[in-house]
């Protein structure tokens, strides 16, 4: 498997009534798949509010995904559990329903009552005991409990089947050292940029793509960014990081950070490319301020429909 | 007075130290005349951190000021004031520029560290600046030092001030940084954003920056300036081999814990290079330990400067 470039985080479009709404999700992943630069498609994670859906739900929304995408690129399942066991259910079912590789979260447990050192270990070792599928580690921010420390990382990269890195460790030294100790000692490895808020910085640090909701949005965008970067262009980077900013900014710049993927869905219906901006309970609607503010943001970027 | 070029390095210089602990006058002239060579270098800061401000008496701030300006060869002199509060930075203020500086560098008020009031910030810069005739460069602290640091809006709202020329920009983080200095831009394009992010200088030069003001620029001010320049000229390929030379150094100045020891490394790094006689620091920091000094060896040979 060789992933590379663009790796959207798909949301996941509801009904007013919060079902699933199986078309809107077809007609998102497909306009993702046809995107130039677009590597794979991630489904079931934050941005496709995985916390938020049913063990059934799961299956259906990854169901969707393959069926729609049809092999155009890789589709990447989100395994988000709080118990080994669950998380082997999980990667279970992704890997009779389609999935090409995982992307495994930590445990949310980590974040309030940490983790013994040799946690990591046991939880991605049990969930490669139960599937043959590769997988993909999330990195969370330094700053959080459930972070693998840079040792953590190399333990985890040295087990068999370990093909990738969604890092959003956010503290660009820890960044750096991380990506070149994985160069070094596991170039198989690929790493994928998860600073939505801070594109630019990560990609001239180095990466082998970019695998954030922010990509679910605008992955035109992204992949020009990435592609300037990779050419070593800075005045080309620097210009799509401008263009990006403003839209950064409304969506991720303010608090609470959570509250993303709900500006995003807004954002989308008012681009004309999802039906409803309705997110689960516990998310909250967004208030006409901010409505306001995305849509004035777009209409700025000449991203609204004509 | 004419408005300073700000277009390069103003390294932020550390202060030499007699075994009794008094300002070594003929080692500073010495040290600021080997700054103010470099091609590259537009002025010169003392009386910052980097300086030890906070356990200088007045006098002694006094002293490094007129022997700064003496020894910058027509530099312009930028003296930090650090004070408890309002009075006692406009006497400073004053020291400052019958000592010959040419701008402040104007910190917190010490207390600002423990809590801030709001409005506290604009009052206190406005009641300097109009008291003294320099012009004043803000001090944007850590982002860690969280009551101290300046929110964006906040920052802007500094920035408008008259009076008020550069901001040093220094909140140990990226995305802190691309924020204010996409604000400043827009808000106030009069005002010079001098980059003092010192872990993260590459990338910060990559989001943008009108000059750099910064302490790691006392031990290469001739690596600092070729990476801004070389990030000036787009030249990411040039940038990234400076970037890799420096890391080493950044990381084991600043990044090994206590960062409390981060200037006496400086110091050290100094003495090995041959451009200081002795590492000594006002109490009460402490002498570097062995095991450091030998990190700090090692260091500056990976930056092939040993």
């Amino acid at each position: 498997m060789n992933l590379h470039g663009i790796l959207p985080a798909c949301l996941c479009p509801f009904t007013p009534e919060l079902a699933l709404d199986r078309a809107a999700l077809a007609s998102h992943v497909d306009f993702l798949a046809r995107q130039a630069g677009v590597g794979g498609i991630v489904c079931n994670g934050h941005a496709g509010e995985v916390s938020s859906l049913a063990r059934a739900e799961r299956v259906a929304v990854l169901t969707t995904v393959t069926e729609t995408v049809a092999r155009r690129v890789p589709v990447i399942a989100g395994v988000s559990a709080e118990s080994t066991a669950e998380a082997v259910e999980h990667a279970q079912d992704a890997e009779a329903n389609g999935a090409d590789a995982l992307l495994v979260f930590p445990p949310h447990v980590w974040l309030r009552m940490g983790k013994n050192e040799r946690a990591p270990r046991e939880f991605f070792r049990a969930i490669r005991r139960a599937v043959r599928l590769p997988l993909a580690i999330f990195q969370y921010p330094v700053w959080t409990r459930a972070s693998y420390s840079t040792g953590q990382l190399l333990d985890l990269t040295a087990i068999d089947g370990v093909v990738a890195i969604k890092m959003g460790t956010r503290d660009m030294i820890r960044y750096e050292t991380d990506l070149r100790l994985l160069r070094e000692h596991r170039p198989h490895v690929a790493v994928f940029t998860s600073h939505d808020e801070y594109l630019l910085p990560t990609l001239v640090v180095g990466a082998d793509g970019c695998l954030v909701g922010f990509a679910a949005i605008v992955p035109e965008l992204i992949a020009s960014l990435f592609a300037a970067v990779q050419e070593g262009d800075l005045k080309a980077a620097r210009a799509h990081a401008d263009r990006l900013f403003p839209l950064t900014q409304v969506l991720y710049h303010r608090e609470p950070f959570g509250d993303c993927h709900s500006r995003i869905k807004e954002a989308l219906v008012m681009m004309g490319r999802l039906p409803s901006a309705a997110v689960r309970p516990p998310l909250v609607a967004l208030d006409d301020d901010e409505r306001r503010a995305i849509g004035a943001v777009l209409r700025a970027a000449a991203l609204l429909p004509r | 007075m004419e408005p300073m070029d700000f277009g390069g390095v103003f390294p932020a210089n550390i202060t030499p130290l007699t075994e009794a602990f008094e300002i070594d006058r003929r080692a500073l002239e010495r040290h600021v005349g080997y700054l103010a060579g470099v091609p590259g270098v537009k002025g010169i800061v003392c009386n910052g951190h980097a300086g030890e401000v906070t356990a200088l008496s007045r006098a002694e701030r006094r002293t490094v000021t007129e022997v700064a300006v003496a020894a910058a060869g027509g530099l312009p002199v930028i003296s930090g004031v650090c004070c408890g509060g309002t009075a006692e930075a406009i006497e400073h203020a004053r020291d400052a520029q019958r000592a010959g500086a040419r701008a402040i560098l104007l910190c917190p008020p010490e207390t600002w560290l423990v809590s801030r009031e709001p409005g506290a910030a604009p009052a206190f810069f406005r009641a300097v600046t109009s008291a003294i005739d320099l012009p004043v460069v803000v001090f944007q602290y850590p982002y860690t030092w969280a009551n101290a640091t300046y929110d964006t809006p906040t920052l802007v709202e500094l920035a408008q001030i008259p009076g008020v020329i550069a901001v040093k920009e220094a909140p140990w983080e990226v995305n802190r940084y691309e924020d204010d200095y996409r604000a400043l831009r827009a808000a106030a394009p009069h005002v010079k954003v001098l980059c003092a992010n010192d872990e993260h200088l590459f990338l910060s030069y990559v989001i943008g920056s009108d000059g750099t003001l910064v302490g790691f620029a006392a031990l290469v001010p001739d690596l600092v300036g070729a990476l801004w320049r070389a990030v000036g000229a787009g030249d990411l390929a040039r940038a990234r081999e400076l970037h890799d030379r420096m890391l080493p150094l950044v990381k084991t100045v600043y990044r090994q814990p206590p960062i409390a020891r981060r200037h006496t490394r400086l110091k050290e790094a100094l003495v090995m290079l041959g451009r200081l006689e002795r590492a000594v620091m006002k109490p009460p920091r402490l002498p570097l330990p062995p095991e450091e000094r030998d990190a700090v060896k090692r260091a500056l040979m990976e930056a092939s400067l040993l």
